[in-house]
């Protein structure tokens, strides 16, 4: 498909609203990027859902045309070819944003919290990738703000998530998405067996190929599924969990 | 984490404001991972073993690599004189531990029998509280690592001396003897000999190859 765009200096690719329409258009720019296009291309927001649905606004063909033009002047170029920034600047980036509205006991802790923000978005690359574990023995130490960075800052991450369960983790790392569990021993309290589950998926999710079986309806069969338990996880555990594990995992207090 | 005291301040982080900054510096890092994750991997495939690392437990060190990796890629990266990943990831790495090298264990347990043996000076047996040994032992060469009592404690309790109350039992602390000060010297401090090199024996002199010369 790449090909046949290459002919043009300018593509423009309307982007629908929601995440298939982000998707639509990365895979887009991916194709031109690997066919090494040098011409312009934008992803615009029509005002209507569609093109379709500004034709009916509109009902003119000048007018359709003049709306088309005006969002499309209007958006910047996609830049397919972005600098990439040296390792270490984004480290010291992502640690003086730390440093400078978090509180650390340990001035090193910021260095290595940025260095492991970085891994969630290569952890596929690894045979292992320790959680990272925000500790604190005391309220208002900064905990949920530092799982706030996190959710913002680490690749394709949840939302901080306090009560999960083990098919929620799995079906969320399946989707190779970075979790921030919070506030696990509130499961504890509330459903012990879901909390084993849960405890015993983490002491193997830190390693690549970790899978959890699970039986799956398949056009009206039962039949095995695996689905992956190896992702990226930034977690404030329990008392329990953090005896039980405590050499198993990357751990920073 | 701990909370800060009211004299200890950070910048009041507001996401409403902040957002786009750190919208930015994510696709910066999604930039990044796609332009050096191929690089990261190939390192990290080729980590044999990290001697900074070496020592701690298999499993730490398991953990540890894919950092390293990224560590050692940025540092890569750098021009000469700037400042390095590595050397500050790999201190953190080894308190996280909980473990130093040989050289520095070597080092810190030098500095808590200078400390023992100041304490006791002439008696059999003294008493140090817990905040007291941990005051000395921050301001001793190679114990200046230790940021807690409970840090303290785990490294006290490797050389069988482990905190309890005192007599009265008002306080908590380390009840430190001159048996215990005896057996650490000679279980875990390397003998000093006292070397002579010995005179030639007249007939053996004169054999080696110093005749030649």
């Amino acid at each position: 498909m790449a090909a046949s765009l290459m002919l043009f200096a300018e593509i423009v690719v309307i982007q629908e609203p929601a995440k298939a329409g982000e998707q639509f258009v990365s895979s887009i720019a991916a194709a031109l990027k690997g066919a090494e296009y040098r011409g312009t291309v934008k992803a615009v927001t029509l005002p209507e859902k569609d093109a379709r649905a500004l034709w009916l606004t509109y009902k003119d063909t000048a007018q359709f045309t003049a709306a088309l033009e005006q969002v499309i002047t209007a958006t910047p170029p996609i830049d397919l070819y972005p600098e990439v920034p040296r390792t270490a600047d984004l480290i010291f980036q992502v640690r003086n944003l730390l440093t400078r509205h978090l509180f650390f006991r340990n001035p090193r802790s910021p260095l290595l919290i940025a260095v492991w923000i970085l891994g969630t978005y290569i952890y596929q690359s690894f045979t292992v990738f320790g959680y990272l574990w925000a500790n604190s023995a005391e309220k208002r130490s900064g905990k949920s703000r530092l799982l706030e960075f996190l959710e913002k800052l680490t690749s394709n991450a949840t939302p901080r998530l306090s009560n999960v369960n083990v098919a929620t983790i799995f079906r969320l790392a399946n989707k190779q998405q970075t979790l921030i569990l919070d506030e696990l021993e509130n499961l504890k309290g509330e459903d012990k067996e879901a909390y084993q589950g849960v405890i015993q998926l983490l002491n193997t999710g830190f390693q690549a190929g970790a899978k959890v079986a699970r039986c799956l309806k398949v056009d009206g069969e039962w039949d095995v599924g695996f689905f992956e338990c190896f992702c990226p996880k930034a977690l404030h555990p329990s008392r329990t969990y953090r005896t039980r594990s405590r050499t198993d995992h990357l751990k920073f207090s | 984490m701990t909370r800060k005291s009211a004299s200890e301040r950070v910048e009041r982080f507001n996401l409403r404001r902040q957002g786009k900054d750190l919208e930015t510096l994510r696709s910066a890092m999604t930039v990044w991972a796609e332009a050096r994750g191929k690089d990261i991997q190939t390192v990290y495939d080729g980590l044999s073993e990290v001697s900074e690392l070496r020592g701690l437990d298999d499993r730490f060190q398991d953990i540890s690599e894919p950092l390293v990796a990224i560590a050692l890629i940025a540092d890569a990266e750098l021009s000469n004189g700037a400042q390095r990943i590595w050397p500050e990831l790999s201190e953190i790495l080894r308190d996280m531990a909980g473990q130093r090298s040989d050289g520095d264990r070597s080092e810190a347990l030098s500095g808590l029998i200078a400390i023992a043996e100041a304490a006791l000076a002439d008696t059999d047996e003294v008493f140090v509280s817990n905040n007291e040994l941990l005051k000395r032992a921050v301001a001793t060469e190679g114990l200046t690592w230790l940021k807690s009592t409970k840090m303290l404690a785990t490294f006290c309790g490797k050389y069988a001396l482990v905190p309890r109350h005192n007599s009265a039992k008002t306080e908590r602390g380390y009840s430190i003897t001159k048996e215990w000060l005896d057996d650490v010297r000679a279980r875990y401090m390397p003998p000093i000999i006292d070397f002579k090199p010995s005179e030639p024996s007249a007939d053996q002199a004169g054999r080696g190859s110093e005749s030649n010369l």
